[in-house]
């Protein structure tokens, strides 16, 4: 008789497995000495490794889950029995949750087409007006400034931190990465503050040198100001990172051929880095086009802003119709970006580098270097800190500063107020969070572990929702939820599907890279080990893409506590962030009152951020 | 122990139209090892990962003892197998100890006990016995191996499956944990079947061999028959190092241009043939008539391998001891030597029937 499907039965009893006797016997008490003694040896050598140890034997047995539940424990089983209805379903399953996700990305592109159409001869008058050009001057100037501002700033400082022998390296790369986490609105009004023509720069400098107004800082110039020192740190990071993989023998090479340290620079180091900085330079442009806090908080003309005094004043039509340009120029961009970092890859011989490269000597140039890193620092960092606490200080209850009344009170803003706002905000980046990566998951796990044509369409659309901008993202759902789902409209849901779409590129890049890293083989092991599916991706997957997806789930509450046109629009009545309360006090110019969500704010989101990096470098 | 015996019948798989795959029929006796050998993309690994349940069959059937374990209606999942397998990058779990690696299988056995004992037992068997809490990264790669090892035995599977186990290790490393391997799977007495690039790595371990091209199953053997009794050019031409000259059938045997081997044969005079000739099998000296010239040199440390050049166009090799020095461009006359006949082909087939 063959057996049916049921599992195969086991031998009752446990039986040595060598078939010489004495291996098993003899040399037990032995074996077991050294072990013990072995195994204190290595607690006492290496605290760093058994720590890790205890923490990966926590994550992984199964038979532990129940005996402690903290919130990263309650996650691990949601996303795990997830994981378990994804595997123990069929394929179809899965492609049925990535078709979901897709549909949702392609409401946005319908709506906008649907409406843009809508408008009919009127939309084509006002594409083909004079307005419409200036707004997509201003928007292309404001890019390409921005880019090569940011380019000009970020590419001597990737070089410095990485391949010289600058003083504090590691601090300034820290420090020059971080402007990456302000938000855009919050800088730009710490500069209004600060540098507009009655602003505290101003003050200071009127005692001084009799300066009695600044020019002014709206506009363009503040726009470009504010966007470039936040954005410059995508291309310090793509072309830090390129020039460590940078193989120094090519360097050697040149050098050995006969070129000159210059004459290396410019024909093999520069050519090399070429592609990242191309890449870096089109992400900044995807910033600037996607951005609504500085540009709106500046009042400089670009879509956006353009987009969202439309739907202000009730003509959602025609800010479809200004999405729908806006969405086709980031598409382009998208698509450029995509090629140069297919190039990029291209243009790397070998992945790893053998030998580190050795710091060149800034020597008597050591200074000038020292005085460039600490002034970008300075602009990008310093001052927007400075200014934040400033105006914290300025606004903070029981002080007072200046005799108007009305001012003071209307700085004033205690604490206890905020405790809301920081509660929404939480919340709703953290339902983001876990919104966004669980629906993600779907589709990483179909394009790693099942390539083929359709797996490869999703990702591209999921990418290429990259491109669209929170305020467009958020005008489709206000249409789709006024016409078709008004009981959904100014709900959580509805929010939390708006920031999905917002997010779920970076879900995907940080699943997909976790998940690629990891052989298959190791689940078929499970398998081959007599492990159900389900067993498998608890005790196998799902550890060993922890790391990742955390990271992922973090990186989205990050973006999630700053992001402001869709919290705008789409959030529940009644449901103030944290971001809104900045965003208003900073529309009715008090700073002192925005100064505090801001810092809180910044705060908040440290603190995960902090806990990454803690736990990154202890592993 | 319950050791079962293999058997394949007729499998294929397709991908698409293409056929990795075909008709591949392969009985290995209950505590045999069976080594499959090809080229890359020969199909080898995929005959592996049928039989452990990772692909679905598309024709055939797998049984493994008496249960039927896949066939065109059949699949049943590789957790419910009981084979054991041992991965080309050993597939150690990162997170998880070496003695966890170990017990991963045992979860479902009754006690944490047993379990445990179990688990040391194996990494005694291995060698590994101190080892138990180290983490896999602070393994070699020799180690990682014999836990990949320990960890597949540790259910005690009906059949071990091992993927070109030794590909991951440096050259040095490989010819020792081979032979520690090799001990290993012959004490624990189970069925293997154990899938290799390399030629000699196939002689050393199997009982039983198998040589696969493009997808088909060449022949199956013994070590000996496979390496002297190749059935077809391409078994002569993958395994050991096989010139091939022209032979033509005459009256008194087959003429080379090595000489004729006298044989009687059952063939048609002027049948012409393709003969193999290993560098061990020719001779070569000084007499007159040279019917070649040395046009390589290579010095081996054992012996030195020389190229010669016969007159007719053909090309072969040959041993010679250090003693017998030759240099490039000597004319020099080659003979098979006597003994065993070499292996003919006719249209890449063995001919049987030229020693009949």
């Amino acid at each position: 008789m063959r057996l049916k499907n049921e599992p195969y039965p086991r031998p009752a009893e446990v039986k040595g497995y060598v078939p010489t006797k004495k291996l098993a016997s003899t040399k037990k008490l032995a074996s077991t000495k050294k072990l013990a003694s072995t195994k204190k040896l290595a607690s006492t050598k290496k605290l760093a490794s058994t720590k890790k140890l205890a923490s990966t034997k926590k994550l992984a047995s199964t038979d532990q889950a129940e005996s402690s539940l903290g919130p990263g424990r309650w996650l691990r089983l949601i996303i795990g029995d997830w994981l378990a209805a994804l595997a123990g379903r069929s394929h179809l399953l899965l492609v049925a949750m990535a078709g979901l996700v897709a549909g949702l990305i392609l409401l946005v592109p319908l709506y906008l087409l649907l409406r843009s159409i809508g408008a009919g001869r009127e939309a084509v008058a006002t594409l083909l007006s004079p307005r419409t050009a200036l707004v997509m001057g201003n928007t292309i100037l404001l890019a390409v400034a921005v880019t090569i501002g940011a380019t000009a700033v970020a590419v001597p400082l990737a070089w410095l931190t990485a391949a010289t022998d600058l003083p504090g390296r590691r601090m300034w790369t820290v420090m020059v990465a971080m402007p990456l986490v302000l938000p855009s609105y919050v800088v730009a009004f710490i500069f209004i503050s600060m540098l507009s023509p009655k602003g505290v720069m101003q003050q200071l400098l009127e005692p001084l040198v009799g300066l009695e107004r600044l020019p002014s800082f709206y506009g363009f110039p503040g726009a470009f100001l504010v966007l470039t020192l936040i954005t410059y740190p995508l291309i310090f990071l793509t072309v830090r990172g390129a020039i460590q993989r940078l193989d120094p023998a090519l360097e050697e090479a040149a050098r050995n051929l006969g070129l000159g340290p210059r004459q290396v620079f410019w024909r093999v180091t520069l050519p090399h880095l070429r592609p990242a900085i191309l890449a870096g330079a089109l992400l900044v442009m995807l910033y600037v086009l996607r951005d609504f806090g500085a540009v709106t908080t500046l009042q400089y003309n670009t879509f956006t802003r353009i987009i969202y005094n439309r739907y202000l004043s009730y003509r959602l039509d025609m800010a479809a119709l200004f999405a729908l340009v806006l969405v086709i120029m980031a598409l382009i961009i998208l698509y450029l970006e995509q090629r140069s970092r297919g190039r990029a890859r291209y243009a790397r011989l070998s992945s790893g580098c053998s030998r580190r490269r050795e710091a060149a000597r800034l020597g008597k140039w050591t200074a000038p270097a020292l005085a460039f890193t600490g002034a970008i620092t300075t602009l990008a960092l310093g001052l927007p800190l400075a200014g934040l606490l400033y105006w914290v200080w300025r606004g903070w209850p029981g002080h007072q500063v200046g005799n108007d009344l009305g001012t003071i009170k209307n700085n004033l803003m205690s604490l206890s107020g905020l405790l809301e706002p920081a509660w929404y905000s939480i919340t709703a980046s953290t339902l983001a969070a876990v919104a966004t990566i669980l629906l993600a998951l779907p589709i990483a796990i179909l394009v790693v572990r099942r390539p083929g044509r359709m797996s490869w369409l999703l990702e591209r659309l999921a990418y290429a929702s990259y491109a669209l901008p929170g305020i467009v993202v958020a005008l489709a759902f206000v249409f789709f939820g006024i016409h078709i789902l008004p009981s959904l409209y100014q709900t959580l849901p509805m929010m939390l599907a708006a920031y999905v779409i917002l997010f779920i590129p970076l879900a995907i890049g940080a699943l997909r890279a976790t998940l690629g890293q990891m052989s298959p083989s190791l689940e078929e092991a499970g398998r081959s080990l007599g492990q159900q599916p389900l067993a498998v991706l608890r005790r196998i997957t799902l550890p060993l893409i922890w790391p990742g997806l955390t990271a992922g789930a973090l990186l989205i509450f990050l973006t999630a506590m700053k992001e402001l046109p869709v919290t705008l629009i789409l959030s529940p009545l009644g449901f103030n962030t944290l971001a809104e309360q900045v965003w208003t006090n900073i529309g009715e110019a008090f700073f002192a009152r925005a100064a505090l969500p801001a810092l809180l704010l910044l705060v908040l989101s440290s603190i995960p951020l902090a806990w990454l990096t803690v736990r990154d470098t202890q592993s | 122990m319950d050791i079962a015996p293999i058997h394949c019948q007729e499998i294929s798989k397709f991908y698409g139209e293409l056929a990795a795959v075909e008709g591949v029929s392969l009985n290995v006796p209950a505590g045999r090892i069976l080594t499959l050998i090809g080229p890359s993309g020969c199909g080898k690994t995929t005959v592996l990962r049928l039989v452990a349940g990772f692909e679905r069959v598309d024709r055939g059937e797998i049984a493994i003892g008496d249960m039927n374990v896949a066939g065109p209606e059949r699949h049943l999942p590789p957790e419910q197998r009981r084979i054991g397998m041992v991965f080309q990058d050993y597939a150690i779990f990162p997170h998880l100890s070496v003695a966890k690696n170990v017990g991963f299988g045992l979860n479902n056995r009754s006690s944490k006990k047993e379990r445990d004992s179990r688990v040391e037992s194996l990494l005694h068997f291995v060698g590994l016995e101190t080892m138990g809490e180290r983490m896999p990264h602070e393994l070699s790669g020799g180690q990682q191996q014999r836990v990949a090892l320990a960890r597949a035995l540790a259910p005690e599977p009906r059949a071990l499956l091992l993927d070109e186990p030794f590909s991951n290790l440096d050259a040095a490393l490989r010819s020792e944990v081979r032979a520690e391997v090799k001990e290993l799977l012959q004490q624990s007495g189970t069925t293997t079947i154990f899938v290799t690039h390399d030629q000699e790595e196939a002689l050393f371990f199997g009982d039983l061999v198998g040589v696969m091209r493009a997808g088909r199953i060449e022949q199956v053997g013994t070590p000996e028959e496979i390496y002297l009794q190749p059935r077809s050019r391409f078994v002569a031409a993958f395994m050991g190092q096989n010139d091939f000259i022209p032979g033509e059938v005459s009256s008194e045997g087959v003429e080379t241009p090595l000489g004729r081997l006298v044989l009687p044969t059952r063939l048609e005079p002027g049948t012409m043939l393709e003969i193999a000739s290993r560098p061990n099998q020719v001779a070569l000296t000084l007499d007159e008539p040279h019917n070649g010239r040395i046009v390589s040199r290579q010095f081996l440390g054992f012996a030195c391998l020389y190229g010669v050049a016969l007159n007719d166009g053909s090309m072969v090799h040959s041993w010679q001891p250090h003693q017998f020095d030759l240099s490039v461009g000597m004319a020099i006359q080659a003979r098979f030597r006597p003994g065993r006949w070499p292996p003919m082909f006719q249209n890449g087939r063995y001919v049987e029937e030229a020693y009949q």
